[in-house]
């Protein structure tokens, strides 16, 4: 009884999990100035967003009467205009030479303000001698200047040698205000500390196994994947448990053919060798477990559910490697960053499956059928809500409401 | 086969209306909704309370008279002990954008224990129409109205979000601090010793901007500031206008919420010493509109002072002088007096909405922030 008892509770604390996972809404301040700086041995990258209507108020009345066409009309205004208000300085105060790389305006929203245009700018600083990218002056006045109540929220959002990587892990660097005593916008002094190569690695294992443990759709996979483990196919149907050389046989086989894959994806995909379109592979995941989920309910490919294992591997590991390719990093960080993100990937997984495994030997039990087709529907539900929310790009409840 | 797929469906079914329905519970149970309606409390119940007291000694009394209602755990949300620190804990947003206000939320009150914060309320603010205790009550309807008609909110909006504290024991003794405030509305009274101290800072917005009805009213509790604040600009000839003109653009306040002592070191705009007797006449009823949200007595004193100071006062603004356009600004920069008016892009409501705040550069939480 307790396994049951225990299985009931581990089903429905997923299902709310999911369900919770949906409900995430990320709170906003009213429009302020994002400032997105990523860290890297050649460049120091700005990441600028900014309120169109709040710019506007910044630049030349023929371009604010128009906000709409801001970058078709008026590009190079836009363009003139921040050359002049951003500034990046050595500490010595030696101004660096800035690369405006892209500029566009998409549709923004905000739980006070509503929707709103927001443009985002990125620049580029090189990274020469004399100028330390760890240690340097910001001196950022845009919109700032003419708009005294507006201000700029500065984070370190890509930082290796800091163990930063992705958004969530930010270090906030300061606030860009304009400060009324004097009546200017003080420079902000951007200071890092350099944790080493060691300090990136250690990250990356961590990232690795938070990307298991936070992608609850990759743990469901895995799960669903290894339930039929123990089991044969007999006059199309699942039987019951078939020996326990024969389920950690299969166990293994499976395991082991979905590392394989999605280790082979990691490095290709980190190596930008492989097709990726985020949309697709998610809805692809979400597709695989679906497959998987129906797979567990009734016998689908049970001849080649090594091969499958493979192939939705390498799906996942698609995945997994969005989350390094979008890093600019040097190639011993690359290599460190695949062999450490694998590294945490595997080591979740084996948690998973040794957690996983002595609930397999249920099977021996008749409960395990029904234990079975339960997690599996509930399986097939979750599997078709992602699914839904990533092909059309929008959350179920949006869906339903309209 | 087919039993299956039934079987599927149904839980299929199940579960979306089940996910639609915690979605929906999700969202309502975030903050609270009650709409307290303070204007349709009977104020016989406290009538008899604390007779014969009035001013700060009945305010002591009506607190001391809330707080015996109270078991230790509301209380100890109610009552706190004096801290800038706490008292600087207020904000213009709804609870969505500011969860970190004092105090106990109206909703969290009997409507007999409601009565009485009514009385205090009444007895800390001015009685004038669309001022004072009038006023806000209007913003805290404005609040019922924006639940009311604002489909799918989940900022937080409604009276029974609004937050009361006492930051310090109310007392003839000692230093304390009543603090109202929720969406839009900061109250903050420093006492001492049983005088006032500080009266700021004093935010007051309103969305909706305009007349509406709600809570069987009709309600437009920041007319006469935009009437008051666009006649005295108005009054302005061309040159002193130019001179009043700001070249800079405000889409909010500068001395908002965390924002304390964010004035400029040097006032910007025109002296009003040098306008003439009937503009500057306006100037001082422009103030008004505000000192005036303080109980009568002490308001009298206040604007004593901010008129013995009016001549080194400077007035600024932004934007058109009619206050009802997106991003008009104005200000009253003295020695010691600072208000702030800015017409903004409406959140949740149609139109423009103002933000404002009142400050006193001295006494700002009773002149304890260092």
């Amino acid at each position: 009884m307790p396994f049951e008892y225990f299985l009931m509770k581990y089903f429905f604390s997923l299902f709310f999990l999911c369900v919770l996972s949906f409900s995430i809404v990320q709170a906003h301040p009213m429009p302020n100035t994002d400032i997105a700086i990523r860290l890297d041995e050649s460049f120091v990258t700005l990441e600028i967003r900014i309120p169109v209507p709040e710019l506007v108020l910044a630049l030349p009345e023929s371009v604010r009467m128009r906000p709409g066409t801001i970058l078709s009309d008026s590009r190079g205004i836009v363009e003139a205009y921040f050359k002049n208000h951003i500034n990046v300085l050595s500490k010595s105060g030696a101004a660096q030479s800035i690369n405006i790389t892209s500029l566009s305006v998409s549709n923004s929203t905000d739980e006070f303000v509503g929707d709103y245009q927001e443009l985002l700018l990125t620049a580029e600083v090189p990274v020469r001698d004399g100028f330390n990218p760890r240690d340097f002056l910001l001196d950022y006045d845009a919109v700032i200047h003419q708009v005294p109540n507006h201000f700029a929220l500065v984070k370190i959002t890509q930082d290796f040698n800091a163990g930063v990587f992705t958004g969530d892990k930010a270090v906030s660097v300061g606030a860009i205000r304009y400060d009324f005593s004097s009546e200017l916008v003080p420079p902000l002094v951007v200071t890092v500390t350099d944790g080493g190569i060691f300090q990136g690695f250690y990250s990356m294992v961590t990232l690795g196994m938070n990307h298991i443990l936070a992608g609850l759709d990759h743990i469901l996979f895995l799960l669903t994947l290894l339930i039929v483990a123990p089991l044969a196919v007999k006059d199309g149907a699942w039987t019951l448990f078939c020996g326990f050389r024969y389920t950690v046989r299969r166990f293994l086989a499976i395991s082991l053919a979905f590392t394989i894959g999605h280790s082979a994806a990691l490095i290709f995909g980190a190596y930008d060798l492989l097709p990726v379109n985020r949309k697709i592979i998610e809805a692809a995941i979400a597709a695989s477990i679906l497959l998987t989920a129906l797979h567990a309910i009734r016998p689908l490919f049970s001849r080649r559910e090594t091969l499958v294992a493979l192939s939705f591997g390498i799906i996942h590991g698609i995945a997994f490697s969005e989350v390094l390719i979008s890093l600019r990093l040097t190639p011993l960080q690359k290599a460190i960053s695949i062999f450490g993100f694998n590294l945490g990937i595997e080591f979740m997984q084996v948690i998973i499956m040794a957690i996983a495994f002595p609930v397999l030997l249920i099977s021996r039990h008749k409960i395990y059928h029904s234990l079975r087709v339960v997690f599996a529907s509930v399986t097939v539900i979750i599997a078709c809500f992602w699914l839904i929310e990533r092909v059309t790009g929008s959350t179920l409840l949006n869906i339903l409401k309209n | 086969m087919k039993k299956a797929l039934i079987i599927l469906g149904v839980v299929v079914a199940i579960s979306i209306g089940g996910y639609a329905l915690y979605r929906s519970f999700f969202s309502n149970t975030s903050y609270g909704s009650v709409n307290v309606n303070i204007g349709a409390l009977d104020e016989k119940a406290v009538s008899e309370m604390c007779k014969g007291a009035s001013g700060h000694a009945r305010i002591v009394c009506l607190a001391g008279e809330l707080k015996k209602t109270l078991v230790d755990e509301t209380l100890a949300k109610l009552q706190l002990s004096y801290s800038v620190a706490d008292a600087q804990r207020w904000s213009n947003f709804p609870p969505a954008g500011y969860n970190n206000r004092v105090g106990l939320t109206l909703d969290k009150f009997t409507k007999e224990q409601l009565v009485i914060v009514k009385a205090i309320l009444k007895e800390a603010t001015g009685t004038a129409a669309n001022e004072g205790y009038d006023e806000i009550e209007q913003i805290l309807n404005a609040d019922d109205f924006l639940k009311a008609n604002v489909p799918g909110d989940n900022a937080g909006f409604s009276s029974g979000n609004f937050h009361i504290a006492f930051i310090g024991t109310p007392s003839d003794t000692g230093t304390w601090q009543l603090y109202f405030g929720g969406h839009h509305l900061a109250v903050s009274n420093t006492y001492k010793d049983g005088k006032l101290i500080g009266a700021t800072p004093s935010f007051r917005g309103v969305e909706p901007f305009g007349s509406f009805t709600q809570n069987g009213r009709e309600n437009n509790p920041m007319k006469q500031e935009q009437e008051t604040f666009a006649a005295m600009l108005g009054a302005l000839d061309e040159n002193e206008q130019k001179t009043a003109m700001l070249g800079q653009t405000f889409t909010d306040i500068i001395a908002g919420p965390q924002k304390d002592k964010n004035f400029p070191s040097a006032p910007s705009g025109i002296r009003v010493g040098n306008l003439s007797r009937e503009k500057q006449a306006l100037v001082v009823k422009a103030i008004e509109t505000y000192v005036g949200d303080i109980d009568d007595a002490d308001s009298r004193v206040i604007m004593e002072k901010y008129k013995n100071e009016s001549a080194d006062t400077y007035i600024a603004y932004s934007g058109t002088t009619g206050l009802n356009t997106v991003n008009d600004y104005v200000r009253i920069d003295g020695p010691s007096v600072w208000i702030e008016i800015s017409m903004q892009r409406a959140a949740s409501w149609n139109g423009v909405h103002p933000h404002t705040v009142w400050r006193d550069k001295n006494t700002d939480y009773g002149g304890n922030l260092k």
